[in-house]
């Protein structure tokens, strides 16, 4: 899936591998179409993975994880300006 | 016919689903953790981190944020020995492993720490009453091991816990993850364990837990896949001390033994009615607990008159039993035990004894002696 210049889609970046995965899970309990991709070497030195949702998603997604305690950044993918989740 | 009673050293045989894990692994999943973003990263990523979930519920543990991979109990334990403030007093038990007095002597040599045993009751178990009376000042850390490797007592953790009462409290559950629960409320600070013995897991995999990560340095340095830019180790956990590729085949062993744990094929009345039946043979003294309900399924025995060397050759050689026999890395429990000259013949049993492999051990033992000419 190509994701650059996408403006519907947003990436998610999280402090660690471990929370990839929780936040994977509950997007999935959501029933949230998501997917996983690299870390863009622009928004941070991570080799790991990020979440891309619908930006639709992304107040509900945003407030599911901080009720669950997971720490988030969201970007806008063409711009990647960004919005703390807390 | 199980003749395998050496399961403090390595718990075997291992749950089948074991072998199948680690085979999955190596032949399907492949794949390293966190790093990267396609497909076996993420199956082996989830596979860690459900790992690291059934673990930290083994530990009594609400969540595994805090529950941290090494490759052995040893490590975790020169990880935390290394890596706390430690000043004044160091205060442990009577019945400490190696893995702990090794360590901890090193760092004492270095840094003119003072190290003092617990008082303890002559089966090494804490003296809970002395205890009360016990000079509190200046000790950093308390070290219990949760159930001695040489006679199985096991040790009143939650007590212990509460005299400590804000006193630092690293306990060495190496012997019982897995197989006694560890549910002690939060009050313990940091807990060791490996995956070879009671958890069932392959050997090279262990892990910690520790209740304020912040109070520790890592102890290897090196890549984690994050903050990748930077030559400091990062502060997110677990990356901070998990530095290097982990031993994913460890993991999903050990993954796939906590998910398959074994139901004990004998009773606990079985494993009580064999070590009174071995402790009134003539001439065998039997190392164990005081009090019953302390008594892990481990003990040791020496014989009168056939040194312990001996009478474990014997008993591979005769009966093709296989047992271990010497000091068990714990002269600390040895010195304290009166059988620091000698050593012990150490029995240890797993969930897969049946009860016809205990009565062959005793009937094992006694014709070892008999066979001796020493009966």
């Amino acid at each position: 899936m190509r994701t650059d210049g996408d403006k519907s889609k947003v990436c998610v970046l999280f402090k660690g591998a471990r929370d990839v995965i929780k936040a994977d899970k509950i997007a999935r309990d959501m029933g949230l179409i998501i997917s996983v991709m690299p870390v863009p070497e622009n928004l941070s030195s991570e080799c790991g993975m990020c979440l891309i949702i619908k930006k639709y998603d992304l107040k509900e997604f945003h407030n599911m994880l901080e009720n669950k305690g997971i720490h988030a950044e969201f970007c806008d993918l063409p711009s990647f300006s960004t919005t703390k989740s807390h | 016919m199980n003749k395998y009673f050496d399961n403090a050293s390595t718990s075997f045989p291992k749950p089948p689903v074991v072998a199948e894990e680690i085979s999955n692994y190596l032949n399907c999943i492949g794949g390293t953790y966190g790093r990267g973003a396609y497909g076996r990263v993420f199956e082996s990523t989830s596979l860690v981190e459900e790992c690291r979930d059934l673990l930290a519920a083994e530990l009594g543990i609400s969540s595994g944020e805090s529950v941290f991979f090494t490759k052995s109990a040893t490590e975790s334990s020169n990880l935390i020995l290394n890596g706390l403030n430690l000043n004044g007093r160091v205060v442990v038990s009577n019945m400490e492993h190696n893995a702990i007095m090794r360590p901890l002597t090193q760092r004492a040599k270095k840094e003119g720490l003072k190290i003092e045993f617990l008082p303890s009751l002559s089966d090494g178990s804490v003296d809970l009453k002395a205890l009360e009376n016990m000079d509190r000042s200046a000790i950093s850390l308390v070290i219990v091991n949760h159930q001695s490797n040489v006679n199985g007592v096991i040790q009143p953790i939650d007590e212990i816990a509460d005299w400590c009462d804000g006193l630092p409290l690293l306990v060495d559950a190496t012997q019982t993850a897995g197989s006694i629960s560890l549910d002690w409320s939060g009050k313990v600070d940091y807990i060791l364990f490996t995956g070879h013995k009671s958890l069932f897991g392959p050997t090279g995999i262990g892990g910690f837990y520790a209740r304020k990560p912040d109070s520790l340095k890592p102890l290897i340095y090196g890549g984690t896949g994050s903050n990748s830019d930077s030559f400091e180790m990062p502060l997110v956990y677990p990356d901070r001390f998990e530095a290097g590729t982990p031993n994913l085949v460890g993991i999903a062993g050990l993954r796939g033994a906590l998910l398959n744990k074994p139901l004990p094929l004998h009773t606990r009345r079985d494993f009580l009615n064999c070590l009174s039946e071995i402790a009134s043979i003539d001439g065998i003294e039997v190392y164990r607990s005081i009090v019953e309900e302390q008594q892990g399924e481990l003990f040791s025995f020496c014989h009168l008159s056939i040194g312990v060397s001996e009478f474990a050759s014997e008993l591979y050689r005769l009966r093709g039993i296989e047992v271990r026999s010497g000091l068990h890395c714990a002269p600390a429990a040895h010195q304290h035990l009166g059988s620091i000259s000698t050593g012990t013949v150490r029995i240890a049993l797993s969930p897969f004894h049946t009860t016809e492999d205990l009565n062959y051990l005793i009937k094992s033992i006694k014709d070892v002696i008999h066979e001796n000419g020493r009966g």
